[in-house]
């Protein structure tokens, strides 16, 4: 759960800098869930990112506790009930930008890309692939992503009394501007 | 005599539904007039909570924390809402802490300044971090 961590201190102790990665401590990661019943969105805006451009390696970590939502008790129901945030207090996307070779990040401009690794939610560990798609502007990297997921694949088990109220697919929106690891 | 218990049955049963749906629909609080569980700088904070990661869970996290810090970076989100960044003795990592946009009635202060606010802990994660944040 330190990798994220420990990536960008190799990075400062080997180079100085690293002028392959780029990070963001600041990613937004939202969810949503939409049923004829309701609506329930959460949003995080405190997501760890790491990305290699030389090698494609990519890494988000997300504290669960830091999604908010509307409503307290969805917030508090999220946390205790379904996601057991204080006993699995992290959520972390550990894969490769697959072609990361065909991206010229001397030049600005938005490419399409795939993802693909695994993701740890909830104790479980699933493999998962999505497209997305990775901008240069600025000297900066905008990436973006959207997939879904099922609570039923990371053994959340949802109570048949808001079976209703809770879609069987979460549409993950994730968002993060990169920039040169440097401090 | 069976009327009144029909009545009172009914009245007992809309106040019932009326606060369960008053619950159901309650926002989240602001902290502003919520009690700390914990004072101190941001850097005694991170020291704590980096050296063993499962006490400062216990100690800190879902508790409501009072931090005094030197600002050393001001992140802007993708909903207008800024986060912060208080200083510690590692060299990237400190207290990142998410300003509440819906009750933060504060100036987002400078780069440098020292602050203190009032945040609910939602663990460590690289930074230490602080959601639900009120500049006092």
């Amino acid at each position: 759960m330190k990798t994220i961590a420990t990536l960008i201190l190799l990075g400062i102790s080997l180079l100085g800098f690293s002028q392959d990665q780029f990070f963001t401590r600041n990613a937004n990661i939202t969810f949503f869930s939409s049923t004829p019943m309701e609506d329930i969105k959460a949003d995080n805006y405190s997501a760890t990112a790491v990305l290699d451009t030389k090698t494609g390696a990519v890494e988000f970590s997300v504290l669960m506790k830091s999604f908010n939502f509307k409503k307290a008790l969805m917030q508090e129901h999220f946390n205790e009930n379904y996601v057991e945030s204080s006993k699995f207090p992290k959520s972390v996307f550990k894969g490769k930008v697959e072609n990361i070779g065909a991206i010229d990040f001397s030049k600005e401009g938005k490419h399409e890309v795939n993802v693909s690794g695994e993701i740890t939610l909830h104790g479980i560990t699933k493999a998962i692939s999505t497209p997305g798609t990775i901008a240069v502007s600025e000297g900066k990297i905008i990436s973006n992503a959207v997939f879904t997921l099922k609570p039923e694949d990371f053994d959340i088990e949802i109570p048949a009394v808001v079976r209703d109220k809770i879609a069987e697919e979460m549409e993950v929106t994730v968002n993060a501007e990169l920039e040169p690891l440097r401090r | 005599m069976k009327k009144k218990i029909v009545f009172s049955v009914l009245i007992i049963g809309a106040i019932a539904l009326g606060i369960g749906y008053y619950m159901f629909q309650k926002p989240v609080e602001s902290l502003r007039d919520k009690d700390p569980a914990w004072q101190g700088m941001s850097e005694d904070l991170y020291e704590n909570f980096s050296e063993d990661e499962v006490a400062g869970n216990k100690i800190f996290t879902g508790n409501i924390l009072q931090v005094t810090g030197t600002v050393v970076e001001i992140l802007q989100n993708s909903d207008s809402s800024s986060t912060l960044i208080l200083n510690s003795s590692h060299p990237v990592f400190g207290v990142k802490c998410r300003l509440d946009p819906k009750f933060n009635t504060s100036k987002t202060p400078a780069e440098g300044a020292e602050i203190t606010l009032k945040g609910l802990c939602t663990g460590i994660n690289s930074d230490v971090e602080l959601n639900q944040c009120i500049i006092l």
